[in-house]
């Protein structure tokens, strides 16, 4: 006899299986060739913004001195650093660089990162405009080795290999691990035109591209990826490259990961949600066809996953344990004894061991793959990291996403 | 236009759908060897039986032997629940919803429990033994309260041991007449329902309970009943 749970948890094991099973093709059919390159005879003209709402505490003056120190020839680029209304130093920090064009302006309430943006944006003299979240450094040659991968008019933006820097607890690291895999996967997205976020720190656009679609969305949770979805929408291309790199650091408790978390996820589904019409649709290519209705079903399927799996394997055996133990005066030993006797081979429940198996192995296949692309080692971080990944990380990311599912039932306000 | 990877979705479903399938294909293959084995159980446990009777026959001479023949019966009877709970285990796991193979073996499994307990209320008159037969009904449908007893049970066994003799009749399986029999018999309504002596309890019984009731059985209290 079948269950109903054991049922659904089958079919969303179906559908996670296909999914991997699908961009593991993508990758087997030509592995990971690097995109086209233009020569860059002439340094064209480059805007970074940085964006900065309360950070005085945090790393703002090492993102400005690395975005001051790239290499890059100095009368080429060009620094913004808009200072969003902060009610803190910020704005002292930004006035003391005499190399950087300093921009304050106010803060309505609703108002989001993408706002900070757009007041840069409209003033920017460069061909190629960057986004510099102010969390992050990046690499002296990072515009050197980036720009050239615009070698077509229809590539709008090119992303960097984002990893977190110096991660010290096991959230850290967990995350660190998470970067390196999800960058891989971005890769093989950006394979097929299916990415969907350009994220904050150090994504280069075209600034052209930008003005034309409309700027970036000031009042959204995810600017970074609604952009992204308005982009393909456009048709226009997003490259992923793994030879330059972008560091950023990651949320160091629980809570402020679930916050983080609940931003992103939820700001992923209602974005979206705003573009449905792109999914299914054959005029969007793959993208419409296996990236939007992964955007949309990825936090449910986790979150009944986890829902079933907590409730199967840990509340509800708790539950009747804990009542009949207390039954037989907490005296287990009669009926572990009987089992361990009588245990057999064919005790086991070979069909959902096989499944854990195969999947096991294909995540093991992939992350060995993200850490070679990546240019990691295994063992960096220390021989924590990987395990606490595998067995931490899915539950994190479940919790995170009921929260937001949780919170899109009862449409609770979100503040950034 | 933009591409679809039309071949790759294709390939992906092909290789997916084959991972789901061996998943069920290895499924089925267990079931079978699971029904292979409770089979020679099976054939065992009638063996067991034959060789019992046999034993009985020849002890019936020589009446100071009793004590050897309750000890044969009290350990075949411990096989038999044990292959019977790892049945119960295989029937919850089986991925057909009504296993015939299975559901015949479980017949025979039923048969031989009520045989011992016919078996044990003979040999206790006869030997005058001082062991008490407890039979249980119990159901594998929505009822909670049977995992209980059954855990109250295995605890009670592991206490008295020999003292203690354990039918277990699974109460849906009216297919069997015997068992229809026995349920009339004993107005068995309700899972879980414990049968000792002319005593019937109804509902999940706590162990204090029927430790209480099990030792007033006895002729002479065993050294378990002495806490009490």
């Amino acid at each position: 006899m079948i269950t109903i749970s054991t049922f659904i948890i089958w079919i969303l094991y179906f559908i996670s299986l296909y999914f991997i099973i699908f961009w593991l093709l993508v990758f087997i059919d030509g592995g990971i060739n690097e995109e086209k390159k233009r020569k860059l005879d002439i340094y064209p003209m480059v805007t970074i913004v940085i964006p900065a709402y309360n950070e005085g505490k945090r790393n703002l003056r090492k993102t400005i001195e690395s975005a001051l120190s790239l290499n890059y020839p100095k009368d080429k680029i060009e620094i913004i650093a808009v200072n969003h209304g902060s009610s803190d130093n910020t704005g002292e920090i930004i006035n003391s660089y005499t190399e950087i064009k300093p921009l304050h302006i106010g803060r309505t309430p609703k108002e989001r990162k993408g706002k900070a943006v757009n007041e840069a944006l409209k003033l920017a003299k460069g061909e190629f405009f960057i986004c510099m979240d102010a969390d992050s450094t990046i690499e002296k040659d990072a515009l050197i080795k980036m720009l050239p991968y615009f070698s077509d008019d229809n590539i709008a933006s090119v992303l960097p290999l984002m990893k977190i820097v110096d991660p010290k607890g096991i959230l850290e690291k967990i995350q660190w691990c998470e970067y390196l895999v999800n960058f891989f996967y971005k890769k093989l997205m950006s394979k097929l035109d299916c990415i969907h976020v350009t994220p904050g720190p150090f994504s280069i656009y075209r600034t052209e591209v930008l003005r034309k679609i409309g700027m970036f969305d000031e009042n959204n949770l995810t600017e970074d990826l609604e952009i992204s979805l308005r982009l393909q929408k456009y048709n226009y291309k997003i490259i992923q490259v793994l030879d330059s790199e972008v560091y950023t650091i990651a949320p160091e408790t629980f809570k402020e990961f679930y916050k983080q978390r609940n931003r992103w996820y939820k700001g992923a589904v209602l974005n979206a949600l705003n573009y449905k019409n792109m999914m299914f649709n054959r005029k969007y290519g793959d993208f419409g066809f296996i990236q939007m209705p992964r955007i949309l079903i990825a936090g449910l399927t986790a979150v009944i996953m986890f829902m079933i799996t907590i409730y199967n394997y840990v509340i509800e055996p708790a539950a009747r344990n804990i009542y009949n133990l207390s039954l037989i005066d907490f005296n287990v030993y009669p009926s572990i004894k009987n089992t361990v006797i009588n245990f057999r081979l064919i005790d086991f429940n070979y069909t959902n061991t096989f499944y854990f198996i195969v999947i096991f192995i294909i995540i093991l296949i992939v992350l060995k793959l993200s850490y070679v692309y990546t240019k990691e080692k295994m063992i960096r971080h220390g021989y924590v990291t990987i395990p606490s990944y595998l067995i931490l990380y899915s539950l994190l990311a479940s919790i995170a996403w009921m929260g937001v599912l949780i919170d899109l039932i009862i449409k609770r306000k979100q503040n950034w | 236009m933009r591409t679809i990877s039309k071949s790759k979705y294709i390939i992906a479903l092909i290789i997916a759908t084959a991972v789901f399938v061996i998943g069920l294909l290895i499924g089925i293959l267990v079931t079978e060897e699971r029904t292979k084995f409770l089979e020679v159980s099976a054939r065992e446990q009638k063996i067991d039986f034959d060789s019992l009777q046999l034993q009985d026959l020849y002890l019936n001479t020589l009446t100071d032997k009793c004590p050897a023949i309750n000890k044969a019966l009290e350990s075949n009877l411990n096989n038999l629940e044990q292959t019977r709970i790892k049945l119960e285990n295989y029937l919850s796991q089986s991925l057909i919803d009504d296993d015939k193979e299975f559901s015949l073996t479980k017949r025979e499994y039923m048969l031989a429990e009520m045989r011992y307990w016919l078996w044990a209320s003979q040999t206790k008159e006869i030997c005058d033994i001082d062991t008490i037969s407890l039979l249980y009904f119990y159901s594998n449908n929505d009822c909670e309260d049977c995992v209980s007893q059954g855990l109250i049970l295995t605890y009670l066994k592991d206490k008295f041991k020999r003292n203690l003799l354990i039918f277990s009749l699974d109460s849906d399986f009216i297919e069997e007449p015997m068992l229809r029999i026995i349920k009339e018999d004993y107005n068995i309504t309700k899972v879980p329902t414990i049968i000792i002596g002319n005593e019937k309890f109804e509902g999940l019984t706590k162990k204090e309970e029927l430790e209480k009731v099990i030792c007033s059985s006895y002729n002479k209290k065993p050294s378990e009943c002495n806490e009490l």
